[in-house]
């Protein structure tokens, strides 16, 4: 599937980048909180976002922004929103 | 004597009602190893070409493997093979519980059935005693009335059963036959093969389990599988606690257009979260329980009183069920859908295929193909969770709308005509599964050339293996690449499939449960603790070859090309809303170069799919064309 063009929400120096960790993953955002909003440099990629909420490398997960899979280099841009959560499979 | 093993293979002639024993040389064993490798070799070695499923040349195979009948967690499975009904071609699959491990100690590697008996009638084996008996009583039950009275019948109360439901006496074409009530060998129509034979059940006890030549390694091995499990990062305690179909899992699924909703058009299901297992089991659940020797215990219980009686002993819905009943019916009525799983499960009724070919019927409905004056005043409208219970009663029996949905979506839209063709989602007849191929597009590699037809369980799920992880590492061992998008379809991504598909091969021969982590590398440990030999990961890799390509000469032979290693149109398109809508579809082109590849990876001609000559030398299976069972490829 192609990756849909993504919309420049205007490029700065820094950047905020709204992340969302799903189920077992919340466990390293403070307690009792779902959400945290990144304050990264332009350019920042999934994995580094990732890394900055406190998700150690080795932990498996999935990530969507606008519902659209999204992959460890993946750079995102000002105020995306990305969901992480532990990977997609079931029987 | 075969070590670790049975050594025997039961045969029953249902016409005749001989019964009989096969005590096959080592070499058999070590060739095909059990389970789909003994499905694999039987029905290219003897059921004869071009019958119809129904006839009473058909055979049942139900196989064990070595694992079968050894106290670890996860050996407890069976693998059944016969002539589908569905595609004609290849039918294999698999299914847990308690009954695997009753034959075994009943001392019986495999079951090979054929024939047709006058009336009905069930089988029982024990260590004692080989027997056909009268089911006339049996008749028209569900399974669950069925495992009673052969309880009742024997007079042993944990006698076990495979047995089929009226879905499967009436010959729905993706019936499935149920270990122990709710473990279901579901896919490719191995239920109504038994139908069409009278056999109502398989019931079992035994008190001989097979002795492994190292107990100490296997009990070993058991003991750290126990501790480690949930550690697994995958296969952790959420298996544990509500089975699969975890709430974050569907959730997120459902956001990127992994879940099918309406048919697979539209995969966009904003009521997922009150169709999950967690929601299931936090409203109706009575507890979780296992199959034989497992501490995983991933099957749901649940109980349910009103407005549908549901029976704590009918079992609970998996992640497949939830959502072919649910969201591909666009049913948001959790009760319902757990209501349905238990018909599914009485009645001996495929609940993937059950579900998708109601969700034809709906959008049939929609679309004004069939009308009210079809459906006999049944509104089968996507969402409606009544008409979806009124249709599985009515395909269970045969009835009105139900006799033509019963038939599987190819034939139902080959009966129909009027452009329906459009809205059946299958791979050569079998439904496609609850995990969207536009999402896991190596998956859709599988789906396509797998001989069973579209299977989930026969490949890797592109979404577990995008990053560097403890779970890559497991499969690197197979041969897979390196990690890469959901959305890759390039060369490394055929790879990775090819490796995960011998692997699927290979595990379902021992036959061992995907939800216990073990490592190839450990399953190979197994084999040798248990029979001496030296086997090798490589050894094992190859019977995976083998088995897959036994199952692709087998449907050549049965007319199955690759003409039929094809999606269905519908995967070629976005979805009406949601994550896939906006350039959703497959890209046919790399498709085609990607089941190409496989092709070639696997020795079979790229352009033909045709096994090479030297492929089936390279595999010892000369014999195929030697005996005049296949043709090859140059």
């Amino acid at each position: 599937m192609k990756q849909p063009p993504r919309e420049d929400k205007g490029r700065t120096t820094a950047m905020q980048v709204d992340i969302e960790l799903i189920g077992s993953l919340r466990e390293y955002l403070p307690e009792g909180q779902k959400r945290a909003v990144l304050d990264v440099p332009a350019g920042t990629t999934v994995r580094e976002a990732i890394q900055a909420a406190g998700v150690p490398a080795g932990r498996t997960w999935n990530a969507c922004v606008d519902g659209a899979l999204v992959y460890e280099d993946t750079e995102l841009t000002q105020r995306d929103c990305l969901i992480v959560f532990p990977p997609i499979a079931g029987g | 004597m075969v070590p670790g093993y049975a050594g025997k293979i039961l045969r029953v002639d249902l016409t005749t009602g001989n019964i009989s024993v096969d005590e096959p040389e080592e070499e058999f064993y070590r060739t095909y190893l059990g389970g789909a490798g003994f499905v694999s070799y039987f029905l290219l070695k003897e059921v004869p070409p071009g019958i119809d499923a129904f006839s009473p040349q058909n055979k049942i195979i139900y196989a064990l493997g070595p694992m079968v009948g050894h106290p670890m967690p996860g050996a407890t499975r069976s693998c059944i093979g016969a002539k589908s009904p569905l595609t004609d071609g290849y039918a294999k699959t698999e299914a847990g519980g308690f009954v695997p491990a009753e034959i075994k100690k009943a001392g019986y590697d495999a079951i090979i059935i054929e024939g047709k008996a006058k009336t009905p009638v069930y089988l029982l084996v024990t260590d004692a005693t080989v027997e056909l008996r009268d089911a006339a009583h049996i008749w028209g039950k569900t399974t669950l009335e069925t495992q009673d009275i052969i309880a009742e019948d024997t007079g042993v109360k944990r006698v076990k059963t495979a047995a089929i439901g009226v879905g499967g006496e009436n010959m729905v074409r993706y019936a499935c036959v149920m270990n122990d009530v709710k473990d279901a060998h579901g896919r490719g129509g191995v239920g109504a093969v038994m139908g069409s034979k009278n056999l109502k059940a398989i019931a079992s006890f035994g008190k001989k389990p097979p002795i492994p030549v190292d107990p100490g390694k296997i009990r070993a091995m058991a003991v750290s599988m126990n501790k480690e499990f949930y550690d697994d990062v995958l296969f952790n305690k959420s298996l544990a606690e509500v089975g699969t179909g975890i709430h974050d899992m569907m959730v997120a699924g459902n956001e990127v257009g992994n879940q099918p909703s309406h048919n697979f058009g539209v995969n966009d299901f904003p009521e997922t979260a009150r169709i999950t297992a967690t929601a299931t089991m936090e409203e109706h659940g009575a507890g979780m329980e296992g199959c034989a020797a497992c501490r995983v215990r991933c099957k749901k219980t649940v109980e349910i009183e009103e407005p549908w009686n549901v029976d704590k002993r009918s079992g609970g819905p998996e992640y497949e069920s939830l959502v072919s009943l649910g969201s591909t019916c666009g049913v948001d009525d959790l009760a319902a859908i757990i209501k349905g799983n238990e018909l599914a499960n009485h009645y001996s009724l495929d609940s993937i295929s059950l579900g998708v070919s109601i969700a034809f019927g709906m959008e049939c409905f929609e679309n004004g193909i069939i009308g009210l004056e079809d459906t006999g005043g049944l509104d089968l409208r996507f969402g409606n969770a009544e008409g979806m219970l009124e249709a599985i009663e009515l395909i269970a029996r045969r009835e009105g709308i139900g006799n033509l949905l019963a038939e599987g979506v190819l034939r139902a839209s080959q009966e129909l005509g009027k452009d329906s063709e459009e809205f059946a989602v299958h791979v050569k007849g079998v439904e496609v599964p609850m995990h969207d191929p536009r999402v896991k597009q190596g998956l859709a590699v599988i789906y396509s050339v797998e001989a069973a037809g579209a299977d989930h369980c026969a490949g890797m799920h592109d979404t577990l293996f995008t990053q560097d992880s403890p779970g890559f590492e497991h499969i690197r061992g197979m041969g897979a690449i390196r990690p890469l998008p959901a959305d890759d379809l390039g060369g490394d991504k055929v790879a990775n499939e090819k490796a995960v598909h011998m692997w699927a091969m290979f595990r379902d021969s021992l036959v061992a449960c995907q939800f216990v982590p073990w490592s190839i590398d450990e399953q190979v440990e197994i084999v040798r603790a248990v029979t001496g030999w030296s086997y090798t990961t490589h050894e094992a890799l190859k019977l995976g070859q083998r088995i897959a390509t036994l199952g692709r000469l087998y449907n050549l032979r049965e007319g199955i090309t690759s003409s039929q290693d094809v999606l269905p149109k519908r995967m070629f398109q976005p979805t009406k809303s949601g994550a896939l809508s906006k350039d959703g579809g497959l890209d046919p082109a790399k498709m085609e170069n990607a089941v190409r590849l496989f092709y070639g990876m696997m020795g079979w001609d790229e352009d033909t799919g045709i096994p090479r000559r030297s492929t089936l030398a390279e595999l010892g299976l000369s014999w195929t064309i030697e005996e005049e069972h296949a043709i090859a490829s140059a």
